[in-house]
């Protein structure tokens, strides 16, 4: 049959070639033998040639609907319609917050007003304040500053030194800018892959009080990057399979999740388990929160925030310029967690995550992918370890359930 | 929107020409031939309507809602895995297990889109505390797959901490003191009418 061929193996459609081909046969059902006169014609055989080109476009079109209806093909904006259908969306760029201190040198009161704008020198970032502050003479004050653009920005803990004002008013000569704790980075827009990951996780999200609702629901809050549940369904305390949890009460369950340890994201993280669990079954972790019911009862609610294992990798690869370095770290990243040089944050491996040896191995070669064909003819030596650096440790690595591993370009030791 | 109709792509280009080429039929005929790649187009999109519904997707299109659910084929993607109508059943069930609240009533309703071909009733009994017992009735044994997927299903849809204390399914009929149709139990006045008592009067009296 002729055209684009569909059925249970899918869509496939036609190439230029085979839709000519295609027009080809109908003509010749029409003409019948004067098909090779039509063929011979320069006029007919350009409009062939044109038409093919048309329909080659429309079944491009077609095909792109298709792929849009599966979670692993579709892109942009069409992975964002996709998965409204779980009742989750793209989790937007965030900016980094920094909470200053504003040390007044003159003899009377200043104000920083609302959106004057300070640089922090070592990045070269703008910020602008989010409240407008009043600072007495010669005293000092707090006052949060958010970044103008979104994305992760380092800020280290840092002196006056690091940041002067752009904005111009009455006491930007005398009111000295530092930071004595390092900021909050912001987040980049949720990329695809990791989009299809919290995808994965979020089909149990209008359920309620199964482990796949509350871990779907608590994924979905803002800041949330990662959650596992595990439960312990005996009538005894402990666990061992799938993970070893001494302390996990009996008829009870642990969500354990990567997020800021901030008290708004912990009370909704809270508030999403208790609107979740099943009455009469307990919860478990290192973090307790107070949550009032509709009675105005307070409940203790408790939940495990992961902690990050920082993992120092060394790889010494053979036949790859070090103009691939940076590649070759952007996708350690990306299997293991991390931030990438393009300022993408991904998730990696997870919590309790296992980093396997060739899996990270087939990440590097891919990375130094060139014309088709890896550039990489092989690896000396791989070593990846929560200690280091140097790492020791070649084998498969797997964390605790409580604990999520995470690296960056700094602890990635590329050699040649 | 309204739904696809099929159409006749080659007769709409010809009743579209302008009338002093009409009755032309070297013109009529180039026209249908070039024409037919858009019927071919069409039938494509027909197909695209409902290829990705529960009722008319097969293969690879199940696969593709299968990730929508969180339910991977078993044994692999099309056309490896398991066969579309076992598939399909499993689906199904997804969509209620993901809906699931741990109710009694949740996990009946999952089960028996689960075991469509062969259930006959599900019982689920509170074993307190926080513990239950779910039995299956079903026309015929169950294959280890689909035992298998009753486990994992069940595990999936109730509610976190609570224990499943026993997981199994009976081949009707069963014995019992009510007699009942669901799920299906003979009891002492039911079974063969020569014998009045029931299954138990011809226990007794065979």
């Amino acid at each position: 049959m002729p055209g684009p061929t569909y059925g249970a193996s899918g869509l496939q459609i036609q190439t230029a070639t085979e839709i000519q081909a295609d027009l080809a046969a109908y003509l010749q059902a029409q003409f019948g033998v004067s098909l090779q006169a039509l063929n011979g014609n320069a006029v007919i055989g350009q409009l062939v040639s044109a038409w093919a080109q048309v329909l080659v476009a429309h079944q491009e079109g077609i095909d792109g609907i298709y792929q849009a209806q599966h979670l692993d093909g579709a892109a942009g904006v069409n992975l964002d319609r996709l998965v409204q259908l779980l009742g989750i969306t793209r989790n937007a760029a965030t900016k980094t917050v920094v909470t200053v201190t504003l040390t007044n040198s003159d003899a009377v009161p200043h104000t920083a007003p609302l959106g004057a704008v300070v640089q922090h020198l070592p990045t070269g970032q703008l910020f602008g304040v989010t409240v407008a502050t009043t600072v007495g003479a010669l005293g000092t004050a707090t006052v949060q500053v958010q970044a103008a653009a979104t994305g992760p920005i380092d800020v280290t803990a840092g002196t006056s030194a690091n940041w002067a004002w752009l904005s111009s008013f009455a006491g930007s000569t005398f009111l000295a800018v530092s930071n004595p704790a390092a900021g909050s980075a912001g987040t980049a827009e949720e990329s695809d892959p990791d989009l299809r990951v919290r995808a994965a996780a979020s089909a149990h999200l209008p359920g309620k009080g199964t482990v796949g609702a509350i871990r779907a629901t608590i994924a979905d809050l803002d800041g949330v990057t990662y959650c596992q549940v595990f439960e312990n369904v005996s009538d005894f305390i402990g666990i061992t399979s799938p993970v070893v949890i001494a302390g996990l009460p009996a008829h009870a369950f642990v969500a354990v999740a990567v997020a800021p340890d901030t008290a708004a994201e912990r009370q909704a993280i809270a508030g999403v388990i208790f609107a979740q669990k099943p009455a009469g079954i307990d919860t478990y972790g290192n973090k307790t929160e107070t949550i009032v019911d509709s009675q105005g009862y307070s409940h203790a609610v408790k939940f495990e925030l992961a902690t990050a294992s920082t993992i120092f990798v060394a790889v010494q690869v053979v036949g790859v310029s070090t103009a691939f370095d940076t590649a070759i770290k952007d996708a350690i990243i990306g299997y293991i967690g991390g931030t990438q040089s393009t300022g993408v944050t991904v998730a990696g491996r997870g919590v309790g995550g296992t980093i396997v040896a060739d899996a990270l191995e087939s990440m590097i070669f891919f990375a130094t992918l060139s014309g088709g064909q890896s550039s990489c003819t092989g690896i000396a030596g791989l070593a990846f370890d929560t200690a280091g650096p140097p790492p020791i440790n070649v084998a498969n690595l797997t964390l605790p359930w409580n604990r999520y591993p995470i690296t960056s370009g700094a602890n990635i030791a590329v050699t040649h | 929107m309204a739904d696809l109709t099929p159409m006749d792509a080659a007769a709409e280009a010809i009743a579209a020409l302008p009338g002093q080429f009409i009755g032309r039929p070297h013109i009529e005929a180039l026209w249908r031939a070039m024409a037919s790649p858009v019927t071919d187009l069409e039938a494509v999109l027909q197909w695209l309507q409902t290829a990705f519904t529960l009722d008319a997707g097969t293969g690879k299109q199940l696969d593709a809602i299968g990730q929508i659910v969180g339910q991977p084929r078993a044994g692999g993607p099309y056309p490896v895995g398991e066969a579309d109508a076992d598939y399909l059943r499993k689906l199904r069930a997804a969509a209620l297990r993901n809906r699931s609240m741990g109710s009694a009533a949740d996990l009946i309703a999952m089960v028996r889109a689960l075991l469509s071909t062969k259930i006959i009733g599900v019982q689920v009994s509170d074993y307190p505390p926080a513990g239950f017992k779910l039995s299956a009735y079903v026309s015929s044994a169950l294959t280890t797959a689909e035992a298998a997927a009753l486990v994992e299903f069940c595990v999936s849809a109730k509610a976190a901490g609570v224990g499943i204390l026993g997981l199994a399914w009976y081949t009707a009929p069963v014995f019992g003191f009510v007699p009942s149709t669901d799920p299906p139990v003979e009891g002492y006045g039911d079974g063969n009418p020569l014998h009045p008592g029931g299954s138990w009067a011809n226990y007794i009296y065979p």
